[in-house]
């Protein structure tokens, strides 16, 4: 049984976290709390396994109790629930970095209940599940700093972000390509999770910015708000790379950054040098990038259907026929190391 | 969406309170800055935003999420309350409070429109330099996605539109391979929008036919940011770019999302789980079924003692009065339990103060005292309107305008104070101003305009008398019907629904000076003190509150006047009343019961007194109605149904 502790200073938040947990058998609520000094006080009695913790509270806010654990002797696991407004995202950006383990956004619209509960129960399960190792070594030694020749396109949406955790904590440092990353987030929050990738990652992570050149162990996540796409880029010495334009064109599909448009524009400029990677997700994003990335003779691989909380996206692809491989999750950053490497001898022959 | 419901009444209540606390503090800063009552504000607007995005109501979710930015702005020191912001933000409460009583009732909030305060927050917002947020996009459409399937051709066909920009394009001069430069950056850039002209065209730079330099118009709806990124490379000396026109185009976002109908639905009963392992919300008419329980419980107690007593069972006795005991105590508990503190209700009148004093450009300083008194629950549901009218009519009446009040030589400033404390058995709320005072001329005149009274009378009435006038009903000293004060309800409604509360109302007034309303109220309604006495073999109950004296009867010391009969104790004339209507007549009536309803006395002739006892009363059922001088009745031990009597409707 996992224990779980809710942090949250609205008893209407509280119930519905509660509810939505007690669902899940594998799940104990040993408490809630209703600000920081009652969380930490319930902390070191009942030592949960994990935390959920609000930010806004009276008496101690969320960043204080971050703040306080780290001298306690007891520590649980913090899922930070992050309210969506920009303020709310700076300051899930400062609990990542102080030491928060993951966030996800405060239930929002009820009615869609189902899938936001199985969504925190899978990140509670994920984070407590003891398989996530913290990088071993320091980011960026192996990093050549080279622009990259070949790129790593990864597509994911509700559900997606520990399939991340799994993915990147399994890609060598040393993969001889650029990874981008476009999550489906609200604006503002793809900086923490970019944060958060950062610590699990074997390279380091970062959220792009308009103009951003592509290079081999470095990973961009796609910034919420805008669509970024790939441009072509020559470096001094004549290699073809790729350089990161920020789009403001309207979403696609409802949203902004669409899987779509970072498939499709990378499939013109890395052709057949591209592996695209679709996990779990809501709605039709992915299939029609998938689709351009086949034609432009790159590798398309979705994730087995048992492993995704929403097969969405992955079936949009299936549907357009732009599938090359349905992998289990464990079994991607594998198929991917090998595929990128085929792609270095192809390309030295 | 059962789910869904159940969070209803749990989302109304905690919102209530916070909707409550954010009125209260808003209220603390018109008196200057106070970081923590901004604190409190931006958490509770916080709250009630996330609770509402929580529940999908998107109306009120949008609402909040405009106040909290501006308390985000003034939290942070980066901008000052003002009294239009106050202004705005009080109007912004009131419609939260609609909403809550929309969602309460089962609606979501769409039914009231906060477009004009929203407006006028980012107006605000935008004066102090921080362009309102844009609506936080949501991730992912959730419902809208799944029904997209297909419509991706869509998108396509309008990619070309959107504003139209030229661009120049300089590449480096000493670059070896400016076509090819020129190439890489004409294809970035035809990837974000179409390119309607070109010059030197592509087939050109691709024959070498080039000078460094390429013109080119797009229609793009990237950005102009993301344009010149596409073009910018190595290599590449400078881009030019500029807007040339903004064609009219079809908007190709997705339609707003369509909220699905929320199909009307019975209001839930509310949840009775426990929230808290120290503090439990419990719904108020469970406390009140407990009450009742408590009550039967309280007459079978007098019932099982009454039969011990009839068989002189000695055991029994003994264990009647152990049980005895526990229901003293549990009785005393409830009653505890049922007692909240005045200032749920107080809170709520720092802004009707204020709204008055505004609405009739007064000055007023309003002080509260003694909000921890409590009161029962049931006393307090009774007390709120009539404690606004009197507040209302404080301010509306009572207080002159600045400018009167600074002839007259006092503060221009009024003041009106409320305040509460415990009087043994009673609960006193008294409300004075300093004010002008009751003109009690001016409510005499007014009286004999309305046939009230005849001048006659006027002229010999006593100043008590006189003020009594304000109590009838129909009278009305303001010389117009205001939005504030006097809706066509007068105090004859207040003393009305006081009374209901077996409290009574009592008003002292200096002309010049001021006025004071002093309520006095029993802290529960449930159980009272009352005589029991009998009267042809019937008994009554009679409260002990409305009790002055208990007197012996002297037949020959009546006397008629009128159609009324009196008798004197100690020179003092009262009037009696006989109760033969209710019970008969009884020749053998040898004790006067001496009641007191305000300032006027009266006695009743009973047979005799049995005693003093603790009882529950119980209304009586809507079809029997209302009944004069009859509060309702109560059950004695041995099973009789005794009507308890109503002193306060009984003299009319």
């Amino acid at each position: 049984m996992v224990k779980v502790l809710i942090v949250d200073d609205s008893v209407f938040m509280r119930t519905v976290i509660r509810d939505m947990l007690q669902k899940d058998h594998s799940l104990e609520i040993v408490g809630t709390a209703s600000n920081g000094i009652d969380a930490l006080e319930k902390i070191s009695t009942l030592k949960p396994d994990l935390i959920t913790l609000d930010i806004e509270m009276p008496k101690m806010n969320g960043l204080e109790v971050l703040r306080e654990l780290k001298s306690a002797a007891w520590h649980p696991k913090t899922l930070m629930l992050s309210s969506l407004t920009s303020e709310g995202a700076e300051m899930t950006t400062e609990a990542i970095r102080l030491g928060a383990d993951d966030f996800m956004l405060k239930p929002k619209d009820l009615p869609q209940l189902r899938l936001i509960a199985d969504e925190l129960v899978a990140t509670i399960r994920h984070l407590t599940s003891g398989n996530l190792t913290p990088r071993q070594h320091l980011p960026g030694i192996p990093n050549k700093d080279g622009s990259a020749e070949r790129v790593v396109l990864i597509g994911s949406s509700a559900g997606g972000p520990p399939m991340l955790d799994a993915v990147l904590s399994k890609l060598p440092a040393d993969l001889p390509a650029g990874i981008v990353i476009t999550q489906h987030m609200p604006v503002g929050f793809t900086a923490p999770l970019a944060a958060r990738l950062n610590r699990i990652a074997h390279m380091p992570v970062k959220e792009t910015e308009n103009g951003d050149t592509l290079k081999t162990g470095t990973i961009f996540v796609s910034k919420a708000g805008v669509h970024t796409m790939i441009g072509a880029a020559l470096t001094k010495d004549g290699k073809r790379t790729g350089r990161i334009i920020h789009s403001n064109a309207p979403t696609i599909h409802g949203v902004r950054p669409a899987v779509d448009k970072t498939f499709e524009s990378a499939a013109q400029v890395f052709g057949k040098n591209i592996v695209s990677v679709i996990l779990s997700g809501m709605g039709n994003d992915a299939g029609a990038g998938a689709s351009a990335i086949k034609q432009a003779g790159g590798t398309s691989i979705i994730c087995d259907q048992k492993d995704c909380l929403v097969y969405g996206m992955a079936r949009s692809a299936i549907q357009k026929n732009a599938v090359d491989k349905v992998l289990p999750l464990a079994k991607i950053p594998d198929a991917v190391e090998r595929i990128v490497m085929q792609m270095v001898e192809d390309s030295d022959v | 969406m059962s789910e869904f419901e159940q969070y209803r009444s749990l989302f109304v209540a905690e919102s209530r309170e916070n909707h409550e606390n954010l009125v209260k503090n808003l209220l603390v800063l018109e008196n200057g800055a106070d970081q923590n009552a901004i604190d409190e504000i931006f958490r509770s607007i916080h709250t009630l935003k996330g609770a509402s995005a929580s529940m999908g109501f998107a109306v009120m979710e949008h609402l909040c999420h405009s106040m909290e930015d501006v308390f985000q702005l003034i939290r942070n020191g980066n901008a000052e309350m003002s009294e239009e912001l106050e202004n705005i933000l009080l109007a912004c409460t009131d419609i939260i409070e609609e909403m809550l009583d929309d969602i309460e009732k089962g609606g979501d909030s769409s039914s009231k429109n906060p477009e004009e305060q929203v407006q006028l927050l980012h107006a605000w917002l935008q004066q102090r330099g921080t362009p309102a947020r844009e609506k936080t996009e949501i991730p992912v459409r959730r419902d809208e996605v799944e029904s997209d399937t297909g419509n991706h051709s869509l998108e396509e066909t309008v990619a070309g539109a959107g504003p139209e920009y030229t661009l120049t394009i300089v590449v480096a001069p000493d670059c070896m391979m400016k076509d090819v430069r020129a190439l890489i950056a004409i294809q970035n850039l035809e990837a974000l929008g179409t390119i309607r002209t070109i010059q030197p065209s592509k087939e050109a730079i691709d024959e070498g036919k080039f000078d460094g330099t390429v013109h080119l118009s797009i229609s793009s709806e990237a950005g102009e940011e993301a344009l010149k990124t596409a073009a910018l490379g190595t290599e590449i000396a400078s881009v030019d770019i500029q807007l040339t026109e903004t064609p009219v185009t079809p908007q190709t976002g997705p339609a707003p999302a369509k909220k699905a109908a929320e199909p009307d639905k019975k209001q839930p009963s509310a949840s009775d789980k426990s929230r808290e392992i120290k503090n439990l919300r419990v719904d108020i008419t469970q406390l009140d079924h407990i009450m009742n329980l408590v009550e039967d419980l309280v007459i079978n107690r007098g019932r099982l003692k009454q039969i011990a007593e009839e068989h002189r069972i000695k055991e029994m006795d003994e264990a009647i009065s152990m049980v005895e005991r526990s229901v003293s105590e549990l009785q005393n508990l409830m009653m505890t339990i049922r007692m909240i503190p005045l200032s749920h209700i107080f809170n709520r009148l720092p802004r009707v103060v204020r709204d008055v004093a505004q609405y009739d450009h007064k000055e007023v300083e309003f002080i509260m005292e003694g909000g921890e008194t409590e009161l029962d629950r049931s006393v307090m549901d009774g007390l709120n309107d009539p404690l606004l009218h009197l507040i209302r009519n404080a301010v509306n009446h009572g207080i002159e305008v600045p400018e009167i009040r600074e002839n007259a030589g006092k503060a221009r400033k009024g003041t009106v104070r409320l305040s509460a404390y415990r009087d043994r058995d009673n609960v006193i709320i008294k409300l004075t101003d300093d004010g002008a005072g009751i003109n009690v001329e001016k409510v005499k005149k007014k009286a004999v305009e309305k046939g009230l009274i005849t001048a006659d009378t006027a002229a010999t009435m006593s100043t008590d008398q006189a003020i009594d006038l304000l109590f009838q009903p129909g009278f009305s000293t303001a010389d117009k019907i205001t939005d504030i004060s006097g809706r066509g309800v007068g105090l004859d409604v207040v003393k009305r629904s006081i009374e209901s509360l077996k409290g009574s109302i009592k008003v002292e007034t200096t002309q010049g000076k001021g006025s004071t309303f002093e309520l006095l109220l029993p802290p529960t309604m449930a159980i009272v003190d009352v005589m029991i006495v009998r009267i042809n073999n019937r008994r009554l109950a009679i409260p002990i509150s409305s009790i002055v004296e208990v007197a012996n009867f002297k037949k020959d010391s009546t006397h008629r006047i009128g159609k009324g009969e009196v008798t004197t104790i100690r020179d003092e004339v009262l009037q009696i009343l006989w109760l033969d209507e209710m019970v008969g007549r009884s020749d053998r009536c040898e004790i006067l019961i001496v009641v007191q309803y305000q300032k006027r006395k009266c006695c009743i002739p009973v047979d005799a007194v049995e005693g003093q006892q603790e009882i529950v009363v119980k209304p009586l059922s809507s079809f029997i109605g209302t009944t004069k001088g009859v509060s309702g009745v109560t059950i004695l031990g041995d099973g009789d149904v005794v009507p308890v009597l109503d002193i306060n409707t009984m003299q009319e």
